[in-house]
């Protein structure tokens, strides 16, 4: 059944003021105008465009506090496994203490779980994603589906073990927004939901006759369709040969010598190559095990995780530069990786693998994913440039390897001596243009170009062209980038987007 | 100024003349307190050569002043129909280019010795922070005008990210 949905009245940049239309019947909540508890209301089937209110999974409480259940389990499990219960009883008070601090923080998860469970609700529907906290004080955030700009969902293990998942929205900046927990299946609805919502109201909010349009109630199951899977052996291809080997060699050998020759042991030592060498191997192959990047009809997804399994959206039209990136010790696997900058996504939780759309892959799998969000772009039929031979007295190392090139969509460069970096800057996503001149280079005519993009770990730089050139390019990309800005009609993925929500005097699309 | 930083018109706009007497001011004034961190504590020690340090000093001094002027000339800005120039630089030189359709913030601001010489800088603010140019120097009439074209022209040619 779908509802039509209520005149103009109600539309985006309105606040809470709600739509006059009250269906009757006992099963709909009244709407929010006052201020008012509104009375709860079990939440309804499953039917995608009334007004239902729902709640996260009751099971919340628990899956918060598995980090103090983990740690009494690892504490006092071998203990008791060991001797048996009766060790209990010998235990000495400072332990008891422990061991009631510690339940005594379960039990709080799980009241504060129960808690949570009974005064948050969400409603998603074709109006307004609105969430409401009403415990101690009242807290009700409405997010306009325009302003989402990306919708996560992680997995930590207790939570897998459960079947929830939590859900992470994005509006870049602050106002973020986290649901947790919510059943596996009803996240993973939830997420198509607001990313499909999105896309529709950004394409057309308003109908024709004024009216909001009916839209088809959405697809159960979008089809998805895998673009990328990195393969454990490739992950560990990946990991091992490449710039880390000789850290590794390094380490292992400190280890052996210090474990050999007592006297050189230093706890110190010990926790540096642990931790360093450690938690390197932890951060690529945990968070890096099981990748794959999927396309579903609103954009992509990148699922990865071993423990914790997280899944982000990821929108073409947000992509400002690609890089693609081979160390001297992967030429031998043939493996690639490769870093966007993305808005909203340059300041990542996970630090070095956020950006990261692809942690290990072949040229082939590089093509694919080039594929996947920005479809017409072959790398191989740019014609390249090097640099004038002169330049070699200041770059001698990479002289060879530094070629640049320039097709009607991107500016593409190549850089490095031993490894290999693709920069890749479609001319939408070029923010400024900069050239700059040091005393050296003048010696030699050369310049140096640079295309700023947004922030991120993607930077496109142009060195040691000869000077000419390098003002006939800075010259013509100004050009190029003026009309990819101003051409309607372009490519999706190469779509205007509103600027981020910096403080703006220059108001504008 | 040669072809490699040529204007995109006609020619630079350069910066108000105060800033030359602004920065030779501060030229004067940074570098006698930084000179005196350095010399005094070589004087107090009985340094043998401290002589020899405090004329290496002026001369370095010298130069700071002589050179301001050229470096004054090297800057200079220029405004298109569609984007905002800027150049600046003696020994390592730039030439950055902002369109106005890239613009999300644009800020006038004086510092409290700016004020005394009635000039002030505009900063043109974009979502990449290496792209983020300051023009300073200017009268502040001037930097206000600025800004207002700047603003109207940047409404015009919006373009989002």
């Amino acid at each position: 059944m779908v509802r039509r949905t209520a005149p103009a009245v109600a539309r985006p940049g309105h606040t809470e003021e709600q739509h006059p239309e009250q269906t009757p019947g006992p099963q709909f909540i009244a709407p929010v105008a006052q201020e008012t508890p509104q009375p709860e209301v079990a939440p309804q089937p499953e039917v995608s465009l009334r007004k239902e209110v729902e709640h996260p999974h009751p099971l919340t409480g628990i899956a918060r506090s598995w980090i103090a259940l983990f740690g009494l389990v690892l504490v006092f499990g071998r203990d008791i496994a060991e001797r048996g219960l009766s060790s209990l009883a010998e235990m000495n008070p400072f332990l008891w203490v422990i061991l009631g601090l510690v339940l005594a923080v379960i039990v709080f998860n799980l009241v504060w779980g129960l808690i949570e469970w009974r005064t948050t609700t969400f409603v998603a529907d074709d109006e307004e994603f609105r969430i409401e906290r009403d415990f101690l004080s009242r807290d009700s955030s409405r997010i306009a589906y325009t302003k989402i700009q990306s919708v996560d969902i992680e997995r930590s293990l207790p939570a897998r073990l459960l079947g929830l998942s939590s859900v992470t929205i994005d509006v870049g900046g602050a106002g973020g927004k986290k649901l947790e927990f919510l059943a596996k299946q009803r996240a993973e609805a939830l997420r198509d939901q607001l990313l499909a919502r999105m896309k529709r109201q950004a394409d057309s909010p308003i109908g024709a006759d004024g009216e909001p349009m009916e839209l088809a109630p959405l697809p159960e199951a979008p089809p998805v369709h895998t673009v990328v899977a990195v393969k454990p052996i490739t992950l560990f291809k990946g990991v091992f040969v490449s710039s880390f080997l000789p850290w590794l060699v390094a380490g292992l050998a400190v280890l052996g010598v210090m474990l050999t020759r007592g006297e050189v042991f230093t706890f110190a030592a010990l926790g540096g190559v642990v931790f360093g060498i450690g938690g390197y191997l932890w951060t690529q192959i945990v968070n890096n095990w099981n990748f794959h990047l999927d396309k579903v009809p609103d954009g992509l997804h990148m699922t990865r995780g071993l423990f914790t399994t997280t899944s982000q959206s990821l929108k073409a039209d947000r992509i400002q530069a690609v890089s693609i990136h081979q160390d001297y010790l992967q030429r031998l696997t043939g493996l690639y990786r490769m870093r966007v900058t993305v808005l909203g996504l340059s300041g990542g939780e996970s630090g070095q693998t956020s950006g990261m759309v692809l942690p290990y892959g072949t040229l082939d799998d590089v093509t694919r994913v080039l594929a996947a969000f920005w479809p017409g772009i072959d790398l191989d039929a740019i014609e390249l440039h090097g640099q004038p031979v002169r330049a070699r007295w200041l770059t001698p190392l990479g002289f060879r390897r530094h070629q640049w090139g320039v097709d009607d969509q991107t500016v593409v460069a190549h850089h490095g001596w031993l490894d290999h970096t693709i920069t890749l800057v479609p001319h939408r996503r070029m923010q400024s243009i900069e050239i700059t001149q040091g005393p050296w280079q003048r010696r030699l005519n050369v310049a140096r170009v640079f295309l700023h993009t947004t922030d991120g770990p993607v930077s496109m730089d142009l060195y040691h062209l000869d000077a000419t050139e390098a003002r006939q390019f800075f010259d013509e990309q100004r050009r190029r980038a003026r009309i990819a800005r101003t051409t309607p009609g372009e490519p999706g993925y190469l779509s205007a987007l509103p600027a981020p929500a910096v403080e703006r005097l220059i108001p504008g699309s | 100024m040669e072809e490699l930083f040529r204007p995109p018109n006609a020619q630079w706009h350069p910066l108000s003349p105060s800033y030359l007497t602004l920065k030779l001011l501060m030229i004067g004034i940074n570098w006698a307190i930084i000179g005196a961190i350095i010399i005094v504590p070589l004087v107090l020690l009985d340094f043998t050569w401290w002589w020899a340090a405090l004329i290496a000093f002026l001369v370095f001094w010298a130069w700071r002043f002589l050179r301001a002027p050229r470096v004054f000339r090297r800057w200079g800005y220029a405004e298109t129909d569609d984007d905002i120039y800027l150049t600046r630089g003696l020994l390592w030189r730039e030439l950055t280019c902002v369109p106005y359709g890239r613009m999300q913030l644009v800020n006038v601001s004086s510092g409290p010795i700016e004020r005394q010489f009635g000039l002030a800088s505009v900063e043109l603010v974009t979502s990449s922070t290496s792209g983020t140019i300051t023009i300073p120097g200017l009268a502040r009439p001037d930097a206000i005008a600025m800004r207002d074209r700047l603003i109207e022209r940047g409404e015009l040619l919006q373009a989002g990210i």
